[in-house]
């Protein structure tokens, strides 16, 4: 289903944000905003398959020297 | 045969070097030509954003006097170098091409600048770049619109552009460009010249001004794949001052130049690579595929399962990080922001967290599926990116009749080396009908430059691709 970004909503995201977005520049932002949030949603989707629940994201902490040391 | 001041401009870095240290060249010499050939080509391209003409002869007579003393600090001793404008250099202006920090002038050398200005490279000037490095045209509201180098009516991609047409222009025999998507590459391709986007981890990225720190990484762009081997040489290594930095040893990136592609296996994924590409391009591409071959490497198909779907999770990683690092100036002074990345700033403040730790997460998937296939292929190679140079100010671009966004299609190829943190290596591979080059990526196991070097130099060493230059 296709995301469809009224005034209002934008209003909203952007009060959430604590960003403020002029609403003259709704036209401007709403058709990339969309077709962005559209695309990250199916994202979503695909790696909440179940298959992928292991998988960690790439930014993960770690001691690389620490574990050196231990012979890791 | 030397004949005039442009003869020695065309010359490769290794070449020039040599002459520098057997004393046929001076770095004096050098630094007038190079500084000449700006000031007849700045005009045309906008490849600068500042040259330091009386800092450079201050530098290349310092040289001159050490070549005289025997005392040469390495192949860069004496040689022009720019750098990108993101890349802080002590008491200068770096801007990163923006209003918002066009005053801000920092108190350190950048690390990869402390090194190079270590082995003698004398630094010529920052170059013109797309606004924070957010956009891949260069097209700059602030600095002027960076042209290509081989027709000037049309862009020179981004975002290191200026670095890309600098090099490509001969006003310096090697540059600095950073890269987080493909902003090395993409200019490397689009303007007939080498650039190698490092491992992350493998160069510093400290002193430098991020746009997505997951993915930020610095790199040379030359000519030639030995240039740029030679840079590499001065520039990758461990730094504490980078959190990010990898404690990985280095090696000598030119040891392995000569040793040929015979027996190493070239993975291309079948689809993905050869799809969504202009004719041109594709030629090119399986004509550079052909030649790898008759040199003796072996071609595999090997799919790469979940490759698509790189591009959302570029754009979600590349849209939020830099509207992290940006939150306070978006918010104190929006209207000195370029339209196109005020827009961009603003999009990425509107995802979700969930959205950003899935694409995070999908580069974890992306990156394991790439490892695996390493362990039946030495690198791949496929297209840098999947057109030629657009006219400046096209923001779709139209494939195989089909009009696309041009940021989505830009990243096609680029996108994925940066979501797995691989190395990737851009190499000059054709032209098309227009005359404008053509590029191909090679694509390398983590801290493996080394094997990029190397498969790179072959093919130069058996095409002329990076011999032509451009008429400006």
């Amino acid at each position: 289903m296709g995301i469809n970004i009224s005034r209002e909503e934008l209003r909203f995201l952007s009060r959430l944000a604590n960003l403020p977005i002029d609403q003259s520049r709704y036209e401007l932002i709403t058709p990339t905003l969309n077709e962005w949030i559209q695309a990250a949603n199916e994202l979503n989707e695909k790696m909440s398959d179940s298959k992928y629940l292991s998988i960690m994201p790439v930014t993960v902490f770690t001691h690389p020297e620490a574990n050196k040391q231990q012979g890791e | 045969m030397i004949k005039n001041k442009n003869d020695l401009l065309d010359l490769s870095l290794a070449q020039v070097s040599k002459m520098i240290e057997t004393k046929e060249v001076s770095p004096v010499e050098l630094i007038d030509a190079s500084l000449e050939r700006i000031e007849e080509i700045n005009p045309k391209l906008s490849a600068y954003i500042s040259v330091y003409e009386r800092e450079a002869r201050e530098v290349a007579k310092a040289a001159e006097i050490l070549i005289q003393a025997g005392h040469r600090l390495g192949p860069l001793h004496g040689i022009p170098i720019s750098l990108k404008d993101n890349i802080g250099m002590k008491g200068l202006t770096s801007t990163a091409g923006s209003k918002v920090l066009e005053n801000w002038i920092p108190k350190e050398d950048a690390t990869v600048v402390s090194k190079l200005k270590g082995a003698g490279a004398n630094i010529i000037g920052k170059t013109n770049m797309h606004e924070f490095a957010w956009g891949g045209t260069s097209d700059n509201p602030h600095y002027g619109t960076v042209r290509n180098a081989w027709d000037t009516s049309r862009f020179p991609a981004g975002s290191s552009g200026g670095s890309g047409a600098a090099v490509a222009s001969r006003t310096c025999f090697g540059a600095l460009g950073t890269d987080t998507g493909g902003s090395i590459r993409l200019p490397s391709a689009v303007n007939g010249i080498v650039g190698i986007r490092p491992t992350i981890g493998r160069v510093s990225n400290y002193g430098v001004i991020p746009l997505a720190w997951s993915m930020d990484t610095v790199g040379p762009m030359t000519r030639t794949v030995e240039d740029c081997a030679i840079m590499f040489n001065t520039l990758a290594g461990h730094d504490y001052r980078d959190g990010g930095s990898a404690q990985v040893p280095v090696s000598d990136y030119t040891n392995d130049l000569n040793k040929g592609v015979k027996g190493l296996r070239i993975g291309v994924v079948p689809g993905y690579f050869f799809n969504n590409v202009q004719e041109p391009v594709l030629k090119a591409y399986k004509s550079a595929l052909a030649k790898f071959e008759e040199l003796g490497a072996i071609i595999e198909e090997v799919d790469i399962k979940n490759i698509e779907g790189n591009i959302t999770a570029q754009l979600v990683v590349e849209s939020c990080e830099p509207s992290t690092y940006h939150q306070r100036y978006l918010r104190e002074q929006p209207e000195n922001y370029g339209d196109d990345v005020r827009l961009l700033l603003e999009l990425g403040e509107m995802h979700l967290a969930t959205h950003y730790i899935q694409a995070q997460r999908y580069r974890t998937l992306l990156k394991g599926e790439f490892m695996e296939a390493f362990k039946s292929v030495d690198v791949f190679i496929c297209p840098t990116l999947p057109f030629t140079a657009t006219k400046v100010g096209e923001t779709v671009v139209n494939i195989n009749g089909k009009e696309e966004d041009m940021l989505s299609a830009i990243m096609q190829f680029t996108g994925v080396p940066s979501l797995a943190g691989l190395p990737s290596l851009n190499v000059p591979c054709g032209f098309d009908h227009n005359g404008l080059p053509i590029g191909m990526q090679i694509i390398g196991k983590p801290f493996d430059e080394q094997m990029l070097f190397r498969m790179g130099h072959t093919y130069q060493e058996n095409t002329d691709f990076h011999k032509k230059s451009p008429i400006i």
